[in-house]
């Protein structure tokens, strides 16, 4: 949270110069093409929702008290 | 467009914080909170399966990062150059030192393993603090978007930054605070025993140190970057945002008093 107040804060801005603050990189003149946003857009929630999955998964496996040590792989 | 992916960038960074944040968390006390091998091995199994899926969202914000804001990506990557190798090593490290513990039979190679997952453990969080303190700090650009960042300089914030300055040491050490006492807060929830006991003493350690620290690097990161509070002052409503901090810190310092580990993890 204290990483998205910080975002928050520097908005548009994603490196600010300490030279001269026109020099800055934003959002607008760091930003790639809108084609392949656009396109990109349609596939991040695929990704997105393939992750979500995996991780419910792995965490269900996972869940619970260790008990005992020394057998296993770690 | 490009603003919602600047926040899905966010995201995928406050995912990673979050979630890798445990296990190096865990990592950063690996030693404190465990002393014989059998609750070493436990602390281990504890975050074993899972540390390297939670590094998947260091990656995707990674690519993300480069896909959405090429120029960023190329100017920050060649500008904290040294920095950047260092991490790598340090995550490296992190690796090598827990998935090679196993394979080490002799117990000097094993305290060398242990030894180094934990110090890249610790020193993780503080550069990736430091990183944070840099960007909101700024960076020398030039014209044509480029800069070079020594690891330090004389430490202070001025026209001719290091990496290292007071102010991101601060950053770093708070980051380095923050995530010991998440890691602390996941012991506490998956460990049984003495272990659990010294987690929990931790973790509520951590909980009084971390408004503290969270106080320092706020008053810090005004002085010298002003400007931070002009969106705030613009758009109220980004008050949310800190207001949750403090309440998170709040039920997190209360969870942990009364031993409700669930809900201080979760804060």
């Amino acid at each position: 949270m204290m990483l998205g107040g910080a975002a928050f804060a520097l908005f548009p801005v994603l490196l600010p110069s300490s030279t001269d603050p026109a020099l800055s990189l934003t959002v607008e003149n760091a930003a790639t093409g809108s084609f392949a946003m656009t396109a990109a857009l349609r596939w991040w929630p695929i990704a997105f929702v393939l992750v979500a999955v995996t991780f419910v998964h792995l965490y269900r496996t996972f869940r619970g008290k260790i008990v005992g040590g020394g057998e296993g792989h770690y | 467009m490009t603003t919602l992916w600047f926040l899905l960038v966010a995201i995928m960074l406050v995912a990673y914080i979050v979630f890798d944040g445990f296990d190096l968390g865990v990592g950063a006390i690996y030693k404190l909170a465990a002393r014989t091998p059998e609750e070493r091995a436990a602390v281990r199994r504890s975050i074993g399966p899972i540390w390297d899926a939670n590094e998947v969202w260091l990656l995707a914000a990674g690519g993300t990062l480069y896909f959405a804001f090429p120029e960023l990506y190329a100017s920050s990557f060649s500008g904290f150059y040294l920095p950047l190798m260092l991490v790598l090593w340090l995550l490296i490290g992190r690796a090598l030192g827990l998935e090679l513990r196993s394979h080490a039979d002799d117990p000097l190679l094993g305290e060398v393993c242990d030894t180094i997952f934990m110090l890249s453990s610790l020193l993780l969080p503080v550069f990736l603090g430091a990183a944070l303190g840099n960007v909101i700090r700024g960076v020398p650009l030039d014209g044509d978007a480029t800069f070079f960042l020594p690891l330090w300089t004389d430490f202070r914030p001025g026209p001719h930054p290091g990496v290292l300055d007071w102010y991101t040491v601060i950053c770093g050490v708070v980051a380095l605070i923050a995530i010991a006492t998440h890691g602390a807060n996941y012991l506490t929830l998956r460990t049984t025993g003495e272990v659990n006991r010294r987690a929990r003493g931790i973790a509520r350690a951590g909980s009084l140190l971390l408004p503290v620290g969270t106080a320092v690097s706020l008053a810090a990161t005004i002085a010298v970057r002003p400007t931070v509070l002009e969106n705030f002052r613009a758009h109220p409503a980004g008050f949310l945002i800190p207001a949750a901090v403090v309440a998170s810190l709040v039920v997190m310092a209360l969870a942990a008093r009364r031993g409700r580990e669930r809900t201080a993890f979760a804060a």
